[in-house]
């Protein structure tokens, strides 16, 4: 049983490496450019202003099975980008411990979650879902749907949207060089209870390739410092 | 001035206070007695987890059966629904993921498995037979266990028991997995040998 589990921790590890990009699907069109405004906050609501610490659990399924659930708790400060997280089992037992001050310092890393590339997929993961895409804004306007979309290509030539729609919803794709997604972030319309501030109840995160895995984040708590 | 009986009875008092610390939970043997009563527990418990990246400790709730010797039900209610069931060597997890409960048929709860098993040597009074950790009974009706294993230290560094008052009963456990990370587990509300259905360490429902 033990074996069992550590097989799929080590899927799960495995997969953070080999995200690829064969037959996924490319950019939103835009239908309806606009002049360039790095400073739209359009682009920026999705993303938490200031210094909070999240606690969400996190239910992990890969190629579309239901695997299990962890705890995810996240520290960020969107001044700095600094980022500090915690992947722990439900009953509390920490599996992965590491902080991101521009480099990723590991605390403690339990096999399989031990491996550099897991870390980097990890924090590449949480960057993603909450600070806005590292890059210059090379496109916006609207889609045919009707969302607005800003459009940024990161120096490692990677291209990222951020899609707002009329209902509130939002989400991020992400593209390799080929402009094929690799991962996908979503929220539910409206998903943003007052009482825990701009940070979404739900999350749901997509990495698309041969090697599939989606996250489903439930937030539980959320703090914002200083407040 | 202190009468004589005055004095007889601050002697009786004196001596009443002094049973009560010198109790179940000061020796081995007697550890060994008060645990060897009980043929079922259930228990609500508090977990907190209290991590150096949180301000506050991140508290799950829920219930816990146990029967002697090794069938446990470990129930997280809040916030994130839960349940291990370990039953004649088994051990089974299931965890909500939307729609209900459902049994992870792959994932194995690699710490807790270790843990619950180690809670069922506690409970029954088991110390001496503990693979994984050596005990060390402290004042203050506290064990610590540490890993036997150099290698397992560095999962866990070690872990105190509280032991309550009742005979057979731990109020409270402490598991330091680093010095600024480590979960404490209270119980609370304990019942001792009433009637738990088999059924409760088998299926979910």
């Amino acid at each position: 049983m033990r074996s069992s589990f550590l097989r799929c921790c080590l899927l799960l590890a495995l997969l953070f490496q080999m995200i690829s990009c064969a037959g996924a699907p490319g950019p939103v069109v835009i239908e309806r450019p606009l002049r360039l405004n790095p400073g739209d906050t359009r682009c920026l609501a999705p993303f938490p202003d200031g210094e909070w610490q999240l606690v969400h659990s996190i239910h992990v399924a890969l190629s579309g099975v239901s695997q299990t659930t962890l705890v995810g708790v996240t520290a960020l400060d969107s001044m700095t980008g600094a980022v500090a997280c915690v992947l722990m089992t439900v009953e509390g037992m920490v599996l992965f411990d590491a902080r991101y001050d521009g480099e990723i310092h590991s605390r403690r890393s339990l096999p399989p979650f031990d491996s550099v590339a897991f870390a980097r997929g990890l924090i590449n993961d949480i960057r993603l879902m909450f600070f806005p895409p590292d890059g210059r804004l090379v496109a916006s306007g609207r889609s045919g749907d009707g969302a607005f979309i800003c459009r940024y290509r990161t120096a490692d030539s990677m291209t990222v949207d951020v899609v707002v729609h009329e209902d509130n919803g939002w989400e991020i794709r992400q593209y390799d060089r080929d402009d094929s997604l690799i991962r996908s972030l979503k929220t539910d319309p409206d998903s943003r209870p007052a009482e825990k501030g701009p940070i979404p109840s739900r999350l749901k995160l997509t990495a698309s390739g041969p090697a599939e895995y989606a996250l489903t984040l439930d937030l539980i708590e959320a703090w914002e410092l200083g407040k | 001035m202190m009468t004589s009986a005055h004095r007889f009875f601050s002697v009786i008092l004196l001596l009443a206070a002094a049973g009560m610390c010198v109790g179940w939970a000061d020796t081995w043997e007697g550890i060994q007695k008060g645990t060897g009563a009980i043929r079922t527990i259930k228990a609500d418990f508090i977990q907190e987890k209290h991590l150096s990246i949180l301000s506050k400790p991140f508290v799950s709730k829920g219930v816990f059966y146990y029967q002697a010797p090794d069938s446990l039900r470990w129930e997280y209610t809040s916030p994130v629904r839960s349940i291990l069931l370990m039953h004649k060597g088994k051990m089974r997890r299931y965890t909500e993921t939307g729609n209900g409960l459902v049994e992870e048929a792959q994932m194995d709860p690699q710490g807790m498995q270790i843990i619950l098993q180690e809670i069922a040597l506690w409970l029954g009074g088991r110390f001496s037979e503990d693979p994984t950790f050596a005990a060390t009974l402290k004042e203050g009706h506290k064990i610590v266990l540490a890993p036997k294993e150099k290698g397992f230290s560095q999962i866990i560094q070690h872990i105190d028991l509280s032991l309550s008052d009742t005979p057979g009963i731990i109020q409270s456990v402490a598991i330091y997995e680093g010095q600024d990370s480590f979960t404490k587990i209270t119980f609370q509300n304990a019942a001792i040998n009433q009637e738990i259905e088999e059924a409760l360490f088998l299926e979910i429902s």
